[in-house]
């Protein structure tokens, strides 16, 4: 991977890049210098604030007894700023009263006023609950009802926007069941503040009125304080404050490391070109492959430097200056950082292939531009789909699962995430996640740094890179590629999931045979009419010979022999399917509506002729053009046996898979294998539907008891017969693997090209 | 590991005799937007032995693309690219090791200095060390280099960087020396140099493609003329064939526009056989 050629790129680029002074300055010395600043803006704002006078929310109190205004005159806030630390104080305790901020001022309103409020609160109380009640009924509110309430409200809105008040607490009534209404100016900017003291004040005072009656009939205060509550914090301040944390580190380095190396991605093969040196290099005696991956070191050493340097600027800002910040961000901010040395550098191990993959896209797609203006245009959409992948797993509560591991970015900063929380590693969504990444850098990388080889990059002007339908002209293959292929497979696998649980209601029926034909079937037709494929070459329509339909339909039984010795086989291993009483239901179902020939239609015809289409045409033939003829036949038997996101039905579907790939590879048509695959479908069903009237038939009952009686030979036996059957008839189907088609090797790129025309009809 | 651009490692054999550049029904073609395809070169097939080769043609002739095909920059849709027996597809990287491409177009790196430049070249050639320094050292004097050879390239005139240019490209000692418009946007001074650094470099083994607008250019340097029109080869000769001074002139332009095309070259063109039958349009055989 790493030669001479490549360290004489990674030298010299790295050079040009450090004698970029305005653009290193900006993208690496800056952040570096606004941390400090920042924090002292932050610091500087809270003093502002904590300065500040309050402004007070103004209450209104009428007829209610002195205790409350005074309460409320009382009522503040806990101080700003410093908070007690936990670790010092393990049990709450409450704020001191002398240290509180009011919040809230009593305002004392003339009588007229008072008369109003008085009138407007007596006058509401009754019409709101009549409101209420015409409004659980179901009844309109009739028109003086409103009136009056609107006109009552607008009194007393007045009479307290007069004031300057928030809210105004009426009496009124007395007595042992007093009555108080609050009346709000919930329109005011101190409107919560009011809400707040009044709802504290109130209780407060309800409380006093309870203690001093039950005081009064002798029972003891107890009686209401049945229970007292303490709550102690166990754990260290700084534990507790980085699991809060714990997301914001590993977001904050992939953020860094995908603009660390987002920077120089844009000057490094777009700037080329803008500025007139990639032809040159291009004409040097150097292995494109090996200019890309030197100019790659170049992006992920500089995303590796920008993380380090923004981490100890981040470091030394908050261990000098985050003391005064405590309690706020500050806190949060230092707690991230006391995760120590040895999570730091599990950080950078995991990210490190997710830099390597980011870098290497961020390579691929600026290369396409012209300039690194047109460069950067492509660069801000990338920088946002990193933060939201990373933005979700930062999301408190949050947690890994094995799905979320695989995906990009979300997976490893997942697992970073919950190894900084918890007290032990979770190795597995580590192990896992960073498996996933690498493979994905390994693809990434491969497969971008083959882009300069193509003409279409290296002159994205002159050359056309347009795409099947919506080329005017070029010379496009008649198959896909690999890439592409896969694309095409996990939209179809997104669909399948997504847009299955939406079919619930439409009936069995619908729910069986739209997701096949709308994820499925369509998809595959649609990219192969889009891409302007040949669909003879790409879904191999074509007609079979003769003997590959008989060998087909011998296979039939063999394959259907091999998944059931496979099904018996995992059986104590594998979960059963989920699913596996809902499939029964369906069956029966169909079953009901139109007997065995519609349950064969849906279930054994129709997901072969679609399941076919999309595994063993598109995703076989793009396979065998990006990973070559043998790969092309696991990997497409792997992409079949995760289809149906089944664990019980990975394993029969990957043998099913390969024996269906090898089949339609040897007869060159895609017919055979929809034949085996509806005929394995289509046993299975039929022995499902009639298990009891089977098993009920002597000679039948006969093999099952001996079967039950000796399994282990049973499934050898099967196992054996199976796949010699399979073999014998494979044979029979088809000859040798052809050399591949003249045509995917060198294409023939003269507009006169039949593949517009060379569409045999489908189906 | 495969040593990249290694130049010891010996060709393929072909099918002897071959030139230093063999084209092989060589066909090209580019879409633009307004005219659809546009066959930059179209089916050209020509044997070069070494000298120096000038390539005429107006702009959007396919001198350009012709000579991005023999540079690999290219890949020609159709037919063989053969330099110095290398077919250009198989093994690009042993083709670049034996060129020197040098275009109008190219500018280079301004962040490095010229001694700084020629080692960055000079490694993708298999130069390291002495030999490296050697070659730098004949180069700067060949050149001129040695007062602003380590001054930053963006502070260069055009002048130096042409010089600079030339000596980066035949820093590897390139057996085809590819120069698309070296004089252009110099003034005569300098174009005067450029011209004179092409003859310097002339060898018997050595092949120096040379295209240019410039009439006097082509008589001064070149042994050898190919005129180009809509991507096809229309005259391969020598440029003596075509006379001299004013004459040479009028024969060029007028096989670069239809009218005197029509009335003067059609027996010239018969010197080529394999262009005659394609290159000739229709009315040619109305012609007096």
């Amino acid at each position: 991977m790493i030669n001479r050629h490549v360290l004489h790129v990674f030298k010299k680029d790295g050079l040009e890049i450090l004698r970029d002074r305005r653009t290193l300055f900006v993208n690496i010395v800056l952040p570096v210098l606004l941390y400090p600043l920042i924090l002292l803006f932050m610091i500087q704002v809270l003093q502002l604030t904590q300065a500040q006078k309050v402004e007070q929310a103004g209450i209104v109190v009428v007829d209610a007894p002195d205790e409350i205004a005074e309460a409320l005159q009382a009522y503040g806030d806990k101080p700003r700023g410093r908070e007690v630390q936990p670790a010092t104080l393990p049990v709450e305790a409450p704020v001191e009263a002398s240290k509180k901020v009011p919040t809230v001022k009593v305002v004392v309103v003339e009588e007229p006023g008072r008369v109003a409020l008085r009138a407007s609160a007596r006058e509401l109380e009754p019409i709101l609950r009549d409101i209420d009640a015409l409004a659980d009924r179901g009844e309109p509110v009739p028109q003086p009802l409103r009136e009056r309430s609107t006109q009552s409200r607008k009194r007393a809105l007045e009479i307290l926007r007069l004031h300057a008040a928030a809210a105004a607490i009426v009496q009124i009534d007395g007595g042992t069941r007093a009555r108080v209404v609050v009346l709000k100016d919930d329109a005011s900017t101190r409107s919560e503040v009011a809400d707040d003291a009044i709802a504290r004040v109130l209780a407060d005072h309800r409380q006093r009125l309870v203690i001093r009656r039950l005081k009064a009939s002798d029972v003891p205060e107890s009686a209401l304080h049945p229970l007292d509550i303490a709550n102690v914090r166990l754990a260290p301040a700084a534990e507790a404050i980085r699991t809060k944390a714990s997301g914001l580190l590993p977001m904050l380095l992939v953020l860094l490391a995908a603009s660390g190396a987002f920077f120089p991605a844009l000057d490094l093969i777009a700037g080329e070109r803008e500025r007139g040196t990639l032809e040159s290099l291009l004409s040097w005696p150097v292995r494109r492959r090996d200019v890309f991956v030197g100019k790659l070191l170049v992006a992920c050493a500089a995303a590796a430097i920008s993380v380090v340097l923004n981490i100890l600027s981040l470091v030394l800002t908050i261990a000098i200056g985050g003391s005064q910040l405590a309690g706020g961000s500050g806190g949060e901010l230092a707690g991230m950082f006391s995760v120590g040395g040895g999570a730091l550098a599990l950080s950078f191990f995991v990210l490190m292939p997710l830099t390597i993959t980011l870098a290497a896209i961020a390579l691929a797609v600026t290369g396409l531009a012209n300039s690194s203006k047109e460069a950067q245009n492509y660069l801000t959409p990338m920088i946002l789909v990193v933060m939201v992948a990373a933005g979700v797993a930062a999301i408190p509560g949050t947690r890994p699962s094995f799905v979320l591991d695989i995906i990009p970015i979300t997976g490893p900063v997942l697992a970073l995430k919950e190894s900084l929380q918890a007290t032990t590693l979770p190795w597995a969504h580590l192990a896992l996640s960073t498996a996933a990444s690498i493979a994905l850098a390994a693809v990434v990388v491969g497969w971008s740094a083959r882009l300069l080889e193509d003409e279409r990059f290296r002159y994205p002007g002159l050359v056309r890179a347009g795409w099947g339908r919506f080329r005017a002209w070029g010379s496009a293959p008649p198959t896909p590629g690999g890439m592409e292929v896969i694309g095409v497979f996990a939209l179809a696998v997104a669909g399948f999931t997504l847009g299955s649980g939406h079919l619930k209601d439409a009936g069995t029926i619908a729910m069986v045979g739209v997701p096949l034909i709308a994820f499925t079937l369509l998809p595959a037709l649609a990219h192969c009419w889009l891409g302007a494929y040949r669909a003879d070459q790409t879904l191999r329509y074509r007609a079979p010979m003769g003997r590959a339909v008989l060998g087909a339909l011998v296979m039939v039984p063999f394959a259907a022999m091999l998944s059931a010795a496979i099904g018996a086989l995992q059986d104590p291993y594998v979960p059963k399917a989920d699913d596996a009483g809902k499939i029964e239901q369906v069956l029966k179902e169909l079953a009901d509506i139109g007997g065995l020939p519609l349950t064969l239609l849906l279930v054994a015809l129709l997901p072969a002729i679609c399941e076919e289409t999309l595994c063993r045409g598109t995703l076989l033939s793009g396979l065998e053009r990006g990973v070559g003829r043998r790969a092309a036949v696991v990997v497409s038997a792997f992409l079949f046996g995760i289809l149906h996101l089944s664990p019980a039905r990975f394993v029969p579907q990957f043998v099913l898979g390969l024996v269906l790939a090898i089949v339609t590879l040897r007869t060159r048509s895609i017919v055979p294998a929809m034949i085996i695959h509806a005929g394995h479908n289509g046993v299975i069903v039929t022995i499902e539907s009639y298990s009891a009237a089977l098993t009920a038939w002597g000679p039948v009952r006969a093999f099952v008891s001996w079967f039950d009686a000796h399994q282990v030979v049973g499934i050898i036996g099967l196992v054996v017969g199976g796949l010699g059957g399979l073999g014998a008839s494979v044979a029979l189907a088809g000859r040798r693997p052809q050399p591949i088609d003249e045509a995917l090797v060198h294409h023939d790129p003269t507009p006169s090209h039949p593949r517009l025309t060379a569409y045999p009809p489908l189906g | 590991m495969r040593e990249p651009g290694a130049t010891g490692a010996t060709p393929p054999p072909l099918d002897d005799p071959h030139g230093m550049l063999d084209l092989i029904d060589v066909g090209k073609s580019f879409y633009d937007p307004k005219r659809g395809e546009v066959k930059a070169v179209d089916r050209i097939s020509a044997s070069i032995p070494g000298g120096v080769l000038a390539l005429v043609g107006a702009n959007g002739a396919g001198k350009s693309t012709l000579l991005r095909l023999v540079s690999t920059l290219l890949i020609p849709d159709r037919g063989r690219v053969i330099v110095d027996g290398i077919d250009t597809r198989a093994s690009p990287e042993l083709v670049r090791a034996r060129l020197g491409y040098l275009s109008t177009t190219t500018r280079m790196y301004q962040r490095l200095t010229g001694i700084e430049l020629l080692r960055y070249v000079g490694g993708f050639f298999g130069l390291y060390g002495a030999e490296l320094e050697k070659r730098i050292a004949q180069q700067s004097e060949v050149f001129g280099l040695d007062a602003f050879i380590d001054q930053r390239i963006d502070g260069l005139s055009t002048g130096q960087l042409q010089r600079l240019n030339l000596a980066r490209t035949l820093l590897g000692e390139p057996r085809i020396l590819i120069l698309d418009e070296p004089t252009t946007g110099l003034d005569i001074l300098a174009a005067w140099q450029v011209v004179e650094a092409v003859r310097a470099a002339t060898r018997p083994d050595r092949l120096i493609i040379l295209a240019t607008h410039i009439m006097h250019e082509v008589e001064r340097t070149a042994d050898r003329l190919w005129v180009l029109r809509k991507g096809k080869l229309i005259f391969d000769g020598a440029p003596s064939r075509l006379g001299t001074g004013k004459d040479f002139e009028d024969a060029v332009h007028g096989m670069l526009t239809d009218e005197a095309h029509r009335v003067s070259m059609s027996e010239r063109i018969d010197v080529l056989p394999h262009a005659s039958a394609s290159a000739a349009p229709p009315s040619n055989q109305d012609a007096p």
